[in-house]
């Protein structure tokens, strides 16, 4: 560094301890009004309806029994390599809906689609209106069932009620409310979304968990004789 | 007091910070750019350094415990990218504290390599709320870093919360040590 270079001190150094000391105070206290006014703030908006909305009361629209199962149930999927279910027989579900209208997935000579959804889940919130634009368009495809289970419910969780975001996002797939996980269980669920394809046999053709382009939907219907 | 006046405390409490920092980055740029920015730089410095370790470890503290209230009280259970957060934020309680008490320049050095992890983080965990396909495209069973504890005006979310006290932490050690050119 040359002698002509200019010096800078650090500015503590340029001022007096007065100064420093008085600035330094001045500084804590508004640093500390800043916390006061945003208790305050915060006191006030919350006082006005709040900024997140408290889940409701919405037991009612759930069932008040688990889903009947019967059937062996499937090994849990592991994603890569081969499934350990394929070919296994599906287990027989009896649910209802969050109306009550029993719905039920059974071998019944008919290959379907079934897949899984939690009302947390951002991926299931981005797969449902993905699925609902393409059936909004196409319809449902022929000759194959699609029935969706609505599980891991938590009131504590966001996006809850499931009945309220399934509503709104016009959801026309038929529902089994799963309470108790009872039927995610079953089938060997390890995330979520989670799709299982059941041929026409009843038998478990491929299952599948992440979020699934329409287009890879579609060719696994086609894949068990629908579309 | 309820959960959501305490997030919209904090989600305030963001606000101010991230102003904060943009105040910050102006005046460094500044300071980068002209004599008399310089000059603006080392007035704020003036103010802002005797204290800047005391104010870091405040907001260090404020977001430890906004944490500690929204995984014990309000049940918001932390996921990994939370975790990860919390393993740079709440040393930075003990380290800016210790900085502040003993004016200890390795300390600071210590805080920057935290804060600039953690603000790593949170941008990632920011990134991944708005754009979940970023990961594995599939949510585990345990809780997932794209799950919304809660959103505040259209954008104040846990991460962000963490971010703003992250780079807040950065802003006021970047006054710690004003330039210093010995002739």
């Amino acid at each position: 560094m040359s002698s002509t270079a200019r010096t800078h001190r650090r500015p503590s150094e340029r001022r007096g301890p007065a100064t420093e000391a008085r600035s330094g105070r001045i500084l804590i206290v508004v640093a500390a009004a800043v916390i006061v006014i945003a208790g305050v703030v915060a006191l006030v908006i919350s006082g006005n309806g709040g900024a997140s909305a408290t889940p409701s009361a919405t037991a009612s629209t759930l069932p008040a029994s688990a889903p009947v199962i019967t059937g062996t149930r499937l090994p849990v999927y592991a994603a890569g390599g081969t499934d350990a279910a394929a070919g296994a027989a599906i287990p027989t579900v009896s649910g209802t809906d969050f109306n009550g209208q029993t719905t039920s997935i059974a071998a019944n000579g008919r290959p379907k689609v079934i897949l899984f959804i939690a009302h947390w889940c951002s991926h299931c919130q981005r797969e449902v209106p993905k699925i609902q634009a393409w059936l909004d368009a196409s319809g449902l495809p022929k000759g194959v069932d699609i029935v969706s289970v609505v599980t891991a419910i938590d009131p504590t969780l966001p996006n809850y009620p499931p009945h309220a975001w399934l509503t709104s996002a016009h959801w026309s797939v038929p529902v089994i409310v799963d309470p108790t996980d009872t039927v995610a269980k079953a089938f060997g669920l390890s995330a979520y979304p989670f799709f299982v394809f059941v041929d026409a046999k009843g038998t478990v053709a491929a299952r599948s968990s992440g979020e699934l382009e329409v287009s890879a939907i579609q060719a696994a219907i086609q894949a068990l004789g629908g579309g | 007091m309820t959960v959501a006046t305490v997030e919209t405390f904090y989600a305030v409490l963001a606000i101010v910070a991230i102003s904060l920092v943009a105040v910050t980055l102006f005046v460094q740029g500044l300071a980068l750019l002209s004599i008399d920015g310089r000059m603006a730089r080392d007035r704020i410095g003036a103010m802002v350094a005797p204290n800047a370790m005391v104010l870091a470890a405040v907001v260090a503290g404020l977001a430890m415990a906004g944490s500690l209230f929204f995984s014990q009280v309000a049940h918001f259970e932390p996921c990994v990218l939370c975790w990860y957060q919390r393993i740079a934020m709440y040393p930075l309680v003990v380290i800016l504290g210790f900085a502040a008490w003993r004016h200890a320049r390795r300390a600071v050095a210590i805080a920057r390599v935290f804060a600039v992890v953690g603000a790593c983080l949170s941008t990632y965990h920011v990134a991944l709320e708005r754009l979940p396909g970023l990961d594995t495209g599939s949510c585990g069973t345990g809780p997932a870093c794209t799950v919304i504890w809660f959103q505040i005006y259209g954008f104040v979310t846990i991460p962000f919360l963490a971010l703003s006290a992250f780079l807040l932490i950065l802003a006021l050690l970047s006054f710690h040590e004003p330039t210093e050119v010995h002739a």
